[in-house]
């Protein structure tokens, strides 16, 4: 996920070679209309090396959604512009392109380069009415994908937006979208897939238990009133 | 293609272990790990897998069972995926091996001081059906506000006259953690208390906790309405066991039924005795 940072990095010669295109965000940025992301240098949790734990700081949350299925992304994000926790985004920035994928190679002491991987990016940029201590402001949904799909990088923009709502001040409104820890335990398509599908697998031990209970039950429950059955309902 | 031992890397293997170890340290306690991406689907024994990984030595004798049985998808994808990956031979019988695999049933066979139990489980939390939230369970764990599981298995009572959990029957540890036992029927809930080390994987939800040997496993029940281990009322119809627990089969088309252990070893183990020259009822050896 190298090069995900929110904020432009600055440009160093080394890279000159290479075209960039400056972000859009940096042109409102220059005008102090669009809030700063703080920027952290700790190395962010890595969510494929630790267990999810919670309360998900932002680089954890941005991690899961970008792995999360697009399925899910796209309808938490419809959700949210249905009004379960609206907060309207206008697209700020759209943009496809490549990106080098390097591996850190600790016996070698250096990483190495294994090829580009096509990545889609999106900036959305949102009302921020503002508190007591700043003016109004936009503030800023970010969401970067594998692949080329658009939609779902402005879901992943739309979905971050959602879930900053402590970080800004926002009121929770007990809507999904922004419930980080309903959004982050149920985004990973190979997880649920996996654990839908394994009720595929017998299961006719514990249906027995259950086979077995629910007739006692029900032969207590009978034997307890053989006249009418209108209570048992 | 050539694989590390038990196919995961040695440093993988090395965190699994430390996640055990706190897992025996603390008994019933869930500890978080670091589960890994399996080459199988989540929901289908990762936990487990990774857990057996991490306890496999080459001399260890494997059995995988699914449901009590031997020869289940599960359990033979399982068995061979370690055949494959950590060459360890491998049993149907319950006596000889020395690392078990199971999903759903604790063998009927007493286990010994010498063998580990591994248990793929799919839900670790005992309180999920109650309070879906990680953030709330784990604050209840911590501080042994388990309220919540007295009133549903009150509320069962007061409804049904009697606690309505078949299966996944949950246990108190060491007069400390309420544990999921993972979806085992209640009947073999009493086999908790054992000599064997028992090991607890939940791949999909990143967690393993333990139960190390001889440790106090209590279901949970109330003075007047006591802990029942029920079972169908009836014999194994082919061994004609009366202490093993049974799968009702239906065997004709007019709904005709039977009842069968569902430890199939224990069950062949008991005719073999009974018969020992019919080869349909030997235990098959890999």
């Amino acid at each position: 996920m190298g090069g995900a940072k929110t904020p432009a990095a600055p440009q160093t010669p080394e890279v000159a070679e290479t075209p960039t295109l400056p972000h859009v965000a940096e042109f409102l940025d220059r005008e102090g209309l669009l809030q700063p992301e703080h920027e952290d240098n700790t190395a962010p949790r890595d969510l494929t090396r630790e267990p999810l734990d919670f309360p998900a700081d932002r680089p954890l949350k941005l991690q899961a959604l970008a792995r999360g299925d697009e399925g899910f992304v796209l309808s938490m994000a419809y959700s949210t512009q249905r009004g379960y926790a609206r907060n309207h985004p206008f697209v700020g920035e759209l943009r496809i392109g490549r990106v080098a994928v390097s591996m850190d190679i600790p016996e070698l002491g250096f990483d190495i380069d294994l090829g580009e991987i096509t990545v889609s990016e999106c900036e959305t940029v949102n009302q921020f009415t503002g508190s007591k201590t700043e003016p109004p402001q936009f503030t800023r949904g970010y969401g970067l994908v594998f692949g080329q799909s658009e939609r779902k990088a402005i879901s992943m923009a739309l979905v971050d937006r959602a879930l900053r709502w402590e970080e800004l001040g926002e009121d929770d409104v007990g809507a999904p979208a922004q419930d980080a820890e309903f959004v982050l335990s149920h985004s990973d398509n190979v997880q649920a897939t996996g654990f839908l599908e394994h009720i595929k697998l017998p299961h006719y031990v514990d249906f027995q238990s259950e086979l077995e209970l629910i007739r006692r039950l029900r032969a207590e429950a009978m034997g307890a009133s053989s006249g009418p059955r209108e209570a048992a309902e | 293609m050539s694989y590390n031992f038990a196919y995961l890397d040695e440093q993988t293997k090395r965190m699994i272990r430390r996640a055990i170890l706190k897992g025996v340290a603390i008994p019933g306690y869930q500890v978080p790990f670091a589960s890994r991406e399996m080459p199988m689907p989540y929901g289908w024994g990762t936990g487990g897998v990774q857990v057996s990984a991490a306890c496999l030595t080459p001399d260890d004798v494997f059995k995988v069972i699914d449901q009590g049985a031997d020869d289940t998808t599960n359990a033979v994808s399982i068995r061979r995926f370690f055949e494959k990956t950590a060459g360890v031979a491998v049993t149907e019988s319950t006596a000889e091996a020395t690392v078990i695999q199971t999903r759903h049933r604790i063998p009927e066979t007493p286990l010994r001081a010498d063998q580990i139990l591994i248990y793929q489980v799919p839900i670790p939390e005992p309180l999920r059906f109650l309070e879906p939230r990680e953030t709330e369970t784990r604050k209840m764990h911590g501080l042994e506000e388990y309220g919540l599981m007295h009133v549903k298995l009150y509320e069962d009572i007061a409804r049904h006259g009697e606690i309505a959990t078949a299966y996944a029957y949950p246990v108190k540890v060491e007069d400390r953690y309420v544990m999921d036992p993972s979806p085992i029927p209640k009947f073999d809930n009493p086999k908790l208390e054992s000599p064997a080390l028992q090991l607890f994987g939940a791949g999909r939800e990143q967690r393993i906790y333990a139960l190390p040997p001889y440790t106090k496993v209590v279901s949970l029940d109330f003075e007047d309405y006591p802990f029942d281990p029920s079972k169908a009322h009836h014999p194994c119809a082919l061994c004609g066991a009366e202490d093993s627990y049974l799968d009702e089969v239906i065997v004709d088309d007019a709904g005709g039924r039977m009842f069968v252990c569902s430890d199939t070893d224990y069950c062949a183990g008991r005719l073999t005795q009974e018969r020992p020259h019919d080869p349909a009822f030997a235990s098959t050896q890999y």
